[in-house]
């Protein structure tokens, strides 16, 4: 008897078997095509960042299969870019396009959203751009309530209906997936429609939590203020870091 | 069959002899380490960078293994023709190739199935999260693109003339096994009919590894991960590594040792 | 044609290699037309210089090259039949083995593909070691061996599958005296026990001590096979070194060697030369130091065939 691992020299029947499961092959590949997004490497809207590092670090996460590391290197970038005050200069112009970069590679990376939409709308006034990545967000993670809960938030925020954006931050923020500065946010927002007593609350938890000596010193700046205008006394010691 | 299992018990006893698993103690500690530094400049979310950053560290050790095992094998076996002395034995070398892919494919799997342990483990106590199925679904689909690339890797070996270029045939098929979408955006281009035929025969060629990475879609809520997902991966990883390995076969019993 | 006592049959051999780029094609023949025939429970060793075709008929018989044109019957069958591959043993010149093994673990997996298991295959292991003598350093990994012991590891994987047909490439190569001797004795212990040896080589005492027969291959071509006792036997002439005093070279005017025997304290002769030269000295009454042969007959024979001459010593 022939062993089962043993081949002819005319090569016959792996010639036939090749065939065969070339073409099975073939057929179960484009089957799971439907996991596959066709991309170019190359970002056709790099906008202001370098085209050239955008198509590079696409590559990589392209050639690699590691889109949501390259992905979270993008987002590391955003972080690093908008904390560097120095980039407060040109408005923090490149902010919107490594948010967008970043969520390409990992569409379901909801901090990108969040985050890049807050700092755009709240703290640059961009609120153009914030919309367009919440939309994208929303779109790519439609299961995800907290992108709606601060889509609605921005858009009462772009017609100062702050009371009607209030309970929708609040929702984000008790969910317990928001960016630390929604908290900041609803504070500020607190302060816009006189619920001082709810903001002077967050604005102290916020001093007793942040690391951020930014943040303690805007929070200690505004509940000074708060004080003020509600005549607390004991300022000193509510302001000690 | 216990030829072939002797060719497969040899081969892994000898790379896991030849210091192989160091990798795994290294890959272990900078994707670790990395994996720290990420989640403390990314503000939060450790769990899944602990577990992104660990799903990418398991395939890429998997891939160093490999890719090293190819090397240093090519040289044993070809270079110093360690090979002569088994393929003289009443072996055949459909055995010899089969018992390689075996052993080859158990010190892949037995690194990062170790690994995803590890991270695993870290994902939970460090980082406070849980391990979901989809861990555990994306590691199988990593060994189902490790038994491909395996099969792959060793046929090179069988086709190559040197090591250097099986190690660099190896490394291009890898990258270019990921870029399935990227040829896919060509195809929806504006083409000539005869760039698109080219174009669906490499598509068809190149192993389509995007099938198997899971691990870019563990959050994504379109995933739909039923049966027939599972059995057409399967059935895919098997069909591709059964071609594959053909190709390397006919190539062995045709191969003129010079 | 099937002849069952022929454990080796070659016929019309020709192989040709095509190297360099297709633009500029170099064509080399490594063998040419090479017919032979091995007969069972022969010892017959294959001569040749580098280069002149050993590896590459070693190659075809063992089915690792194709041939251009010709065939080879291998114990009356064809390599390809792993039927015939369980008979045969075949020792590599410098045989390499992963280095992360013992030699004991070598042997089991080479016992194993000859489907040896259990009890069989460590009882064989067993009686391998102790023929080439591996008992001791077993255990060792191969890391650790000499280029002796790794020879006799080769050896051993050769022998693991009791071998009708033992094929070896160069077995003496990078051998030290002691593992010359060993390994010779091997194979003048497996010949005894009825074995059939093709042996590569170009060690003449080799050749002398355990061959039957020989065939002397030349530039891709067999040029000659002949039995070891008739070349033995054979009036084949021996080149001798004759060593005198230097003072004595004004005694030799007239004769050819005098340059040589001012220079060297000595001269090279022809052996049908040397009786009447030894006389024509004892004339001269010049003393003789010592006469050395340059060559065994074998390598005489062999030098002969091929056309070359033996090395005459300088003198240090």
């Amino acid at each position: 008897m022939r062993p089962l691992l043993a081949m002819d020299r005319s090569l016959k029947w792996p010639a036939v078997l090749l065939a065969v499961f070339f073409l099975a092959q073939a057929w179960l590949s484009s089957r799971l095509d439907h996991w596959v997004h066709p991309e170019p490497f190359e970002s056709s809207q790099s906008g202001t960042l370098d085209p050239r590092i955008v198509s590079s670090l696409r590559a990589v996460a392209f050639l690699t299969g590691y889109k949501v590391l390259i992905g979270h290197v993008f987002w590391i970038r955003v972080i690093q870019y908008y904390g560097d005050a120095e980039n407060g200069a040109d408005h923090y112009s490149k902010l919107y396009d490594y948010c967008r970069l970043a969520s390409d590679l990992n569409p379901q990376f909801i901090s990108v959203y969040s985050y890049g939409a807050a700092a755009l709308a709240y703290q640059l006034n961009r609120e153009d751009e914030a919309f367009k990545l919440l939309q994208k967000g929303v779109q790519a993670n439609p299961q995800d309530a907290s992108l709606k809960l601060m889509y609605a938030a921005l858009t009462y925020h772009g017609h100062s209906d702050y009371k009607k954006e209030i309970p929708f931050l609040e929702t984000q923020i008790a969910q317990g997936n928001a960016p630390t500065m929604m908290v900041n946010i609803l504070a500020n927002t607190y302060m816009k429609v006189g619920r001082n007593e709810d903001a002077i609350r967050l604005w102290r938890h916020i001093l007793a939590t942040t690391d951020s000596d930014v943040t303690k010193d805007e929070a200690a700046k505004k509940l000074k203020e708060l004080y003020a205008i509600t005549k607390v006394k004991k300022v000193d010691e509510a302001t000690k870091p | 069959m216990y030829r072939l299992f002797r060719v497969a018990q040899f081969t892994f006893r000898e790379l896991i002899r030849s210091r192989m698993l160091y990798i795994w103690v290294i890959s272990c500690v900078v994707f670790c380490a990395l994996a720290f530094l990420l989640s403390i400049l990314s503000f939060g979310e450790v769990h899944k960078i602990f577990m992104d950053l660990g799903l990418v560290g398991m395939e890429f050790s998997g891939l160093l293994v490999l890719i090293l095992s190819l090397a240093v094998t090519y040289n044993t076996e070809f270079d110093q023709k360690a090979i002569y002395l088994q393929l003289c034995k009443p072996l055949t070398r459909g055995e010899y190739l089969l018992g390689r892919v075996l052993g080859f494919f158990l010190i892949i799997s037995l690194v990062i199935i170790s690994m995803g342990l590890v991270i695993g483990g870290l994902v939970v106590f460090i980082g406070g999260g849980k391990v979901g199925l989809l861990f555990v679904d994306s590691t199988i689909f990593l060994l189902l693109e490790m038994l491909v690339l395996t099969t792959l890797g060793l046929a090179f070996q069988m086709i190559g003339t040197s090591m250097v270029g099986v190690v660099l045939y190896s490394m291009f098929t890898i990258f270019l096994g990921h870029c399935i979408g990227q040829v896919e955006w060509l195809l929806s281009q504006k083409l000539s009919n005869t760039v698109k035929m080219i174009l669906r025969v490499v598509h068809f060629f190149l192993p389509n590894l995007e099938a198997f990475n899971l691990k870019d879609r563990i959050y994504d809520p379109d995933l739909v991960l039923g049966w027939v997902q599972w059995r057409e991966a399967f059935l895919y990883a098997f069909a591709y590594s059964f071609v594959v390995f053909l190709i390397g076969w006919i190539n062995l019993e045709k191969r003129q040792f010079e | 044609m099937t002849d069952p006592t022929l454990a080796i049959q070659i016929e019309g051999l020709s192989k040709t290699y095509k190297t360099g780029f297709w633009l500029a094609p170099k064509v080399t023949q490594a063998l040419k037309n090479l017919s032979l025939d091995v007969r069972e429970k022969e010892a017959f060793g294959l001569l040749g210089l580098n280069g002149a075709g050993k590896t590459t008929t070693i190659k075809i018989m063992l089915g690792f090259l194709s041939p251009t044109s010709g065939a080879v019957k291998i114990l009356n069958g064809r390599i390809s039949d792993q039927n015939i591959r369980q008979q045969i043993g075949y020792l590599s010149e410098l045989p390499y083995f992963s280095r992360q093994h013992t030699g004991r673990e070598l042997l089991e997996y080479f016992g194993s593909l000859h489907n040896f298991s259990g009890k069989d295959l460590r009882y064989k292991v067993d009686e391998v070691l102790e023929l080439v003598r591996m008992t001791k350093a077993a255990n060792e990994k191969v890391s650790g061996y000499s280029k002796g012991m790794l020879q006799r590891i080769g050896i051993g994987q050769a022998l693991i599958g009791n071998p009708k047909l033992l094929i070896c490439d160069e077995p003496m190569s990078g051998l030290d005296p002691v593992g010359y001797k060993e390994m010779r004795d091997i194979f003048i212990d497996l010949k005894k026990r009825g074995t059939t040896l093709f042996l590569n080589t170009h060690i003449m005492d080799e050749v002398e001590r355990v061959c039957d027969r020989i065939g002397i291959l030349h530039g891709g071509e067999l040029k000659k096979v002949a039995l070891v006792s008739n070349i033995l036997r054979s009036s084949v002439e021996v080149d001798y070194w004759v060593d005198v005093d230097p003072q004595d070279a004004p005694k030799f005017i007239g004769m050819p060697f005098q340059a040589t025997v001012a220079e060297k304290g000595g001269f090279h002769i022809r052996g049908n030369e040397l009786p009447e030269t030894l006389a024509t000295l004892n004339q001269k009454n010049i003393k003789t130091k010592g006469i050395r042969a340059l060559s065994s007959v074998m390598e005489a024979y062999f030098l002969k065939t091929i056309g070359a001459q033996a090395m005459v010593p300088g003198r240090g």
